[in-house]
Formats: C-alpha cells, sequence, structure tokens
C-alpha cells in the first residue's frame, strides 16, 4: 500500500481534485470521516488514466450523504482495474465546503 | 472457459457507481450489513439507474440480542448487463459494506445456478460456513461469498484468514467495534460439484453473530454437466481461479457504532 495523500483537507464546494498521481496499481483506496460530511450529497469519486494523466477513461463513485453521524464512522471508496493504469486521482462533489481526514492510498 | 474479472467498486455510503460497463458482461453486488432497528426480514433487492438486480442469496439476518442489532449478508446478480454507467443502490439499513464487480465470460441468460447461506450467534465462535450448494449445473462456474461479523463490543481487527483458501478477495474489513467485519471473494471452479467455503477468524466474544453465503453462476462456453460427465471424469477437470489483487482495508477504531 502506497499513501498519496494523508492529512486533513478544506473541501470546497463544487469539485475538487486530489492527485493524479503517477501509480503502477490496479488498485485505490480513499477514505474519510463521515461525520463531518455536509447537508445534502456528497459524491466521491477515483479514476485512472492510462495515457499520463491527461484523461481518465476509467473510474468509479459512491455517493454520501451529510449531515447525519453515520453508524460506521469512516466513508469508504475503493476501485479497482484488471489492467494497470499510470495514473490515479480522486474527485469530490461537494454541496458545501467542509473540512475532513482523508486518506487516499494505492493498494 | 473462466469468466474474468473487469473492474470493481467497494463502498459504505448511499450509492456504488460503476462506469463505463461492457455490453453483455455481467455486474454482481455482495453486501455485508446491519440494522439498528430490527426487523428480521432479508436485505432488500438493490437498485440499479441502467438494469435490474436479481436475488442470488438473501435470507434472514441474525440477532444479536445483547447489542440490540441484526446483521446480514447478500449477493446479487444482474446478467447481459447494458453498457455504460451503473448507479447501484442498496437498502440503506444502519450501514453496508458493499461490493459491485464486472465480470466478463458468463452466460447472459439463465446465469445463476445456485446458492445458500448459514449463520450463527454462538458465544465465541470464530468460523463460519457458507452452507453448502447443490451440484453445480456445468464445470466452469463463477462462486461469489460474502461474510459478516457483528459484535456487541467487537474488535478493531477481527483476524480473518486471508484469502479465503482458493479464493480472490475482493473486500476486507477487519473491524467489527465500529463497523461490519466484511469478507467478500470470488473464484473460478472448472468442474462440476457441489460447493461450499468456511470463513475463519480469531476474535473471541459473547455477543457475536455471523452470517455467510455463497452463490455460483454459469461461465459461458462450457458444457452442461450430464453431457461432461460422459467426456470426462470430475477427476480430471481441473480447478481455475482469478488471481487479481483484492481490497486491504484497514483504519482504526474511532468509536462503537451502537
Amino acid at each position: 500500500m502506497t499513501v498519496l495523500v494523508n492529512a486533513s483537507v478544506n473541501i470546497p464546494s463544487g469539485s475538487h481534485d486530489f492527485g493524479p498521481f503517477a501509480t503502477t496499481t490496479k488498485a485505490a483506496l480513499i477514505e474519510m470521516d463521515g461525520t463531518v460530511f455536509p447537508a445534502g450529497t456528497t459524491t466521491i469519486a477515483l479514476l485512472f488514466s492510462f495515457d499520463g494523466g491527461t484523461t481518465f477513461p476509467n473510474s468509479a463513485s459512491g455517493t454520501y450523504i451529510g449531515p447525519t453521524i453515520p453508524k460506521v464512522p469512516t466513508y469508504r471508496l475503493s476501485f479497482e482495474l484488471a489492467t494497470q493504469p499510470d495514473h490515479v486521482k480522486a474527485t469530490t462533489i461537494a454541496p458545501s465546503a467542509f473540512t475532513t481526514q482523508v486518506t487516499l492510498s494505492t493498494l | 472457459m473462466p469468466s474474468a474479472f473487469v473492474q470493481k467498486v467497494t463502498g459504505n455510503g448511499a450509492t456504488v457507481v460503476l462506469n463505463g460497463v461492457g455490453a453483455g458482461n455481467a455486474l454482481f453486488l455482495q453486501d455485508s450489513w446491519f440494522r439498528t432497528s430490527t426487523t428480521g426480514v432479508a436485505e432488500a433487492t438493490p437498485t440499479d439507474s441502467n438494469g435490474t438486480f436479481h436475488i442470488s442469496n438473501a435470507n434472514a439476518p441474525i440477532f444479536i440480542s445483547s447489542a440490540a442489532v441484526e446483521a446480514g449478508v447478500g449477493i446479487f446478480d444482474q446478467q447481459g448487463a447494458a453498457s455504460g454507467t451503473h448507479t447501484v443502490t442498496p437498502q440503506a439499513n444502519s450501514g453496508h459494506n458493499t461490493t459491485l464487480c464486472e465480470f466478463s465470460g458468463l452466460v447472459t441468460s439463465s446465469m445463476f445456478d445456485t446458492g445458500t447461506s448459514a449463520k450463527s450467534v454462538v458465544n465465541n465462535h470464530t468460523s463460519q460456513a457458507t452452507g453448502t450448494t447443490p451440484t453445480t449445473a456445468q464445470s466452469d462456474e463463477l462462486v461469489l461469498i460474502c461474510c459478516a461479523i457483528v459484535a456487541h463490543t467487537g474488535s478493531s481487527n477481527v483476524g480473518w484468514t486471508d484469502p479465503v483458501t482458493t479464493f480472490t478477495t475482493r473486500q476486507i474489513v477487519i473491524n467489527s467495534a465500529t463497523d461490519i467485519a466484511t469478507h467478500h471473494s470470488s473464484k473460478n471452479v472448472a468442474a462440476v460439484s457441489t460447493q461450499t467455503a468456511t470463513e475463519l477468524w480469531i476474535a473471541t466474544e459473547g455477543g457475536i453473530g455471523s452470517m455467510a453465503c455463497i452463490a455460483t453462476f454459469k461461465a459461458s462456453g462450457t458444457t452442461a454437466s450430464a453431457a461432461l460427465s460422459m467426456i470426462f471424469p470430475s477427476s480430471l477437470a481441473g480447478m481455475g481461479g482469478n488471481r487479481f489483487f483484492g481490497d486491504r482495508l484497514s483504519y482504526s477504531v474511532l468509536s462503537h457504532y451502537g
């Protein structure tokens, strides 16, 4: 496992990218403290590139609802392909700004 | 011909979304979940913005009386998937760990073959079998298994035996203290047989419950069991297996989920 981001991050309203980061692994994982998510639906996405980070044709995502405190406090998303990418990035699309602990790793 | 892993997403939010799904491929949703408002009812079929899931195996949950929660597992399948984006919404419950996988190389009609489940709330148990399926209809099949452990106090690391022998891990969550300890796996088989698996872990506790299930799905380009048995003795049919990386999730204890 390689940790790419492990920090408290100010996530703005709208779209925000983490990366792109070079990688040779086929899987990535992002974890965030779900207890501080804003009201509404926040989308978290993981994207893989095969052309040096220019385009990201393969992606997966999940939606996460705030501000209800989740019974399981850590929100997670992982994405894995059968083929090896060369870059990975994560994207959040938030209804309003918030600050949360973020860990982004390749597996 | 064995099936082949294409891609997967795992998550514990309201939805999981896979993009770029290939036309005619198969989608599988494995889910480990718990409810603090107990109903005794099995998990509902997930919805998909671009298709319809079928229940492979989803039976009534376990009830952990000391924690006043119920928990369960479910496997759902979608044969001959439409191309493009699939936004899948599992039943929310109080929490769930979801694995959504895309595989190629499966038949596009009558794909589901067999399935079963088993569960236990015996104090301090450290294993859970999936139950044993009926004999598969054909030689080449994809086998999925799914296990959940929920406990009153729980452990930050239940100590799963990982991977389950002959399986590839698709999602592992080791925490039963602030999460649902979760183990989702798959493998290809290449012989007509019954199928079963046993999940093992280390953590012991009085107020513990576990449930596991198994389901099998027909790969394409294979011979039905009756015809196959006339051509090849089952002892000559080798065991196949995908060998792709699974998740290795671990995280710290933050608080109890109760």
